[in-house]
């Protein structure tokens, strides 16, 4: 259904964390990942390079991943992007913050490959809606 | 056992990069002290907790994920100004921070660590409610720290608690009496089962006495938390305080008497154990990658032109050819061997981190006002290197807060500011790196270093008369020496300097004291960039090679068997009106000499010059050392290989000279008269 050499980039400060994410991503087959360490470098990445998912941490210093998300939403070259926002907090506030700035999906950590996956699908899902 | 089984490879990662976050929270929490209103700070230590907790929660971590996530909601709230940041309440997060660490000495064990001290989760829960929190258990920390680093230090021999437990009370006025009653006899080895069910009078268990009654050493391990919370509350942040070489002292008298790994909570055995994983960057990986490509080609073209040369090819251009490619060769392997060593190569500023927040807890303790000021913490050095330095810095840190440093009350006297300066600093200087602690403290006076190495029975009168104000410095690197008159808690037991100097010998290191009476102190440690390669001199004595380190030879004089002269019972040579003392190498080793030595290299090792007689010399070279198996001749620091493919012992001219003072110029003496 979905294509497992879609361009995914991971975004988070803590490499143990993107280590993680790449590793649930490649459980499920999908290997064609890129790593940023913060909002800025995820940006920058972003506009010189051909992603077709994005995943980010919440909380990053230089940049968050809501400040990312909105950056991403108002350029005219990425806002087709999906942007799956990781946090650890499952507090309404933010989910309703992140569903506003334009996020296509929301995981809670600590989350498993299965719980990853039918995130995945509900995005991709929507997509081809 | 593991408790992470199928994620080692993730636990590791995490414990690496969260033990550095946790690093950097710390000193951010120092920070905080002194600007606690500052909102990038409260933000940056928020993050530092929550990411933590994230990794923590795909470990399955719960428990370091419950405190993580109750200091961090505590960030929150004082990052939004919901909260205001009290002394008291920087203690409990202090304290959070130590128990975090705990948790992380659990893990790198391969342990799933058991919930926090409930006391330190009531605490967080009432500074959450916006409660003043009650001074209790962690109150009590600081001097724990000192108590179990003194266990540590005095490896088997019972200690008494060298703390007056009423002036404890005066500086901590909510330490409980009961808790340093307890504390104090385990210390002592006295039977505590009464004390201990004292002090967990409030719980309904008592605890399991066997493990507790007789050794004091076991104090840190078999101490159920659940069980006597007040003293593991107090023993659990003391890991902050010990280094790591402390804990691995601690870890063989533990050893003697396994003891019931605890079931929850409480202290860790032992925190510190080696890393054995690196991180590079990839940018140095691919460099060494490239370089063992061009050694390939370079061999792939050697093989071609041995081929030729055995066919019987050896006019002009396939010589010249061959000659190109060996030349290739040697620039190429000497440039993978500077790429793999810096791949060994790590910022000193992982190592620095540790301290203000060492320097800070010990400073409050003693009431003194300090900031350490580290600068330099970019410099790179070999990771080994940077372990085994951990030790002697944490000591020369204490010290400078300890004995460097006056109290505020001193200093205003002085006419000082009463905030004293530690700094620390990290350099390159050409193939060193120098590293100083230097405080503006009262600084050291000779004379009164001489005579207490005389009341101690260190030196002689005559010997302390001849020595000048540099040389009586250094005799507070003499084993036993410790100026102050009452053993302090912190670092006064006399057992630190002369391991700091030897630690760093081992390293091949120079540690060299200036200091100004009033003024302050400072130690400067100077150290090669790697142990793994030696520049050498390889000389030679009875037509058998060895290498000495080229870093303690100062120049290569011709000896002529009459210059040597004999003063006060020593063969001495006078090298531009310098008298020097001449030790043969071949007495130095125990061989007898087969003709007088012709050459004299000047030597300088740690306090002294002297010449060292040889036959003939070699040359210079850079040698990686092997370690000898099995076997440890005095004075033989290991082997290499020469050019030719000869084994070349390296000299351990230290161990030598220390070996063997007295005689070398006895057996000197007569030979080098007589022939």
């Amino acid at each position: 259904m979905s294509d497992k050499n879609m361009r995914f980039l991971v975004v988070d400060d803590f490499s143990t964390m993107r280590r993680i994410v790449r590793n649930l991503l490649k459980e499920l087959g999908f290997t064609n990942v890129d790593e940023a360490e913060d909002g800025q470098v995820a940006l920058h990445k972003l506009k010189n390079g051909q992603f077709e998912f994005v995943v980010t941490d919440w909380n990053m210093p230089n940049m968050s991943g809501i400040e990312l998300l909105k950056a991403i939403r108002a350029d005219a070259s990425l806002k087709h992007l999906p942007v799956m926002m990781i946090t650890a907090e499952a507090k309404k506030e933010n989910i309703i913050e992140a569903a506003t700035a334009g996020a296509s999906g929301y995981i809670v950590k600590p989350f498993t490959a299965a719980t990853l996956d039918e995130k995945l699908n509900k995005i991709f899902q929507n997509m081809n809606k | 056992m593991s408790d992470f089984a199928g994620m080692e490879d993730l636990l590791q990662d995490f414990l690496t990069e969260a033990s550095e976050l946790l690093s950097e929270v710390d000193n951010k929490l120092v920070e905080l002290e002194k600007r606690p209103q500052d909102r990038g700070l409260l933000n940056d230590i928020f993050r530092g907790f929550h990411t933590i907790k994230g990794g923590a929660g795909f470990l399955n971590v719960d428990s370091l994920v419950s405190l993580c996530h109750r200091t961090e909601n505590l960030f929150d709230k004082l990052r939004n100004g919901e909260l205001p940041l009290s002394p008291e309440l920087l203690d409990v997060i202090l304290a959070a921070t130590a128990s975090v660490r705990d948790m992380f000495g659990y893990m790198t064990q391969a342990r799933l660590p058991g919930a926090a001290d409930p006391a330190l989760l009531a605490q967080l829960e009432a500074a959450l409610a916006g409660e003043t929190p009650a001074p209790l258990a962690v109150q009590a920390a600081a001097p724990a720290a000192v108590v179990t680093d003194v266990v540590a230090t005095t490896a088997a021999e019972p200690v008494t608690l060298p703390v007056d437990a009423s002036q404890l009370s005066t500086h901590q006025p909510g330490a409980s009496e009961p808790d340093w009653a307890t504390l104090l006899k385990v210390l002592t080895g006295e039977p505590i089962l009464a004390a201990a069910a004292a002090a967990s009078v409030k719980q309904a268990s008592t605890p399991p006495a066997a493990a507790l009654a007789t050794t004091p050493l076991d104090i840190v391990a078999p101490l159920p938390a659940a069980e006597a919370p007040p003293m593991t509350a107090a023993l659990a942040p003391a890991h902050l305080e010990t280094s790591a070489g402390d804990e691995a002292k601690a870890v063989p008298a533990q050893s003697l008497r396994p003891s019931p790994a605890p079931a929850k909570g409480g202290a860790p055995q032992q925190l510190a154990t080696q890393e054995t994983t690196i991180r590079i960057d990839t940018v140095r990986l691919d460099q060494v990658l490239n370089l063992s490509g061009e050694i390939g080609l370079t061999k792939n073209r050697l093989t071609t032109l041995r081929t030729d040369i055995l066919a019987g090819r050896t006019d002009a251009n396939t010589l010249r050819a061959m000659d190109e490619a060996v030349s290739q060769l040697d620039l190429l392997v000497s440039d993978l061997q500077n790429a793999v060593m810096k791949t060994r190569m790590q910022p000193i500023g992982r190592l620095f981190q540790k301290y203000p927040r060492l320097a800070r807890d010990l400073a409050r303790q003693l009431g003194k006002d300090v900031e350490l000021v580290i600068n330099g913490e970019e410099t790179e050095l070999d990771k080994t290197m940077i372990e085994d330095l951990n030790d002697p810095l944490v000591h020369l840190v204490r010290n400078a807060v300890d004995h460097g440093i006056e109290v505020p009350a001193d200093r205003i006297a002085a006419g000082k500011p009463p905030k004293c300066l530690v700094q620390l600093t990290a350099t390159q200087v050409g193939d060193h790196i120098l590293i100083e602690i230097s405080d503006d403290g009262r600084g050291m006076r000779p004379d009164v270093i001489r005579r207490k190495a005389i009341e101690k029975g260190l030196i002689d009168m005559e010997t302390a008369n001849s020595l000048d104000e540099k040389q009586s410095l250094q005799l507070i690197f003499l084993p036993g020496f410790s100026t102050k008159d009452q053993i302090s808690s912190v670092s006064g037991r006399g057992v630190g300097m002369d391991v700091v100097k030897t630690n760093i010998q081992k390293l091949n290191g120079r540690i060299d004291i200036v200091s100004v009476v009033g003024e302050g102190s400072r130690f400067s440690i100077s150290l090669p960039l790697t142990l793994a390669i030696l520049p050498v001199l390889v000389v030679k004595v009875c037509n058998q090679p060895f290498a000495v380190p080229l870093a303690m030879v100062r120049e290569i004089i011709p000896i002529r068997t009459e210059a040597i002269q004999e003063v006060s019972g020593r063969a001495t040579i006078v090298v531009r009106d310098e008298i020097l003392a001449v030790r043969s190498l071949a007495s130095l080793i125990g061989w007898t000499e087969e003709r007088p030595p012709s050459f004299g290299v000047l030597m300088q090792s740690a306090e002294h010059s002297f010449v060292l007689a040889i036959d003939s010399f070699v040359g210079r070279d850079d040698v990686v050392i092997k370690p000898l198996q099995n076997i440890r001749p005095r004075g033989i620091a290991g082997a290499t290989l020469s050019g030719d493919g000869s084994v070349v012992l390296v000299l351990d001219m230290e161990d030598l000279l220390e070996t063997n003072y007295e005689e070398t110029s006895e057996a000197l003496k007569p030979r080098a008269l007589i022939d």
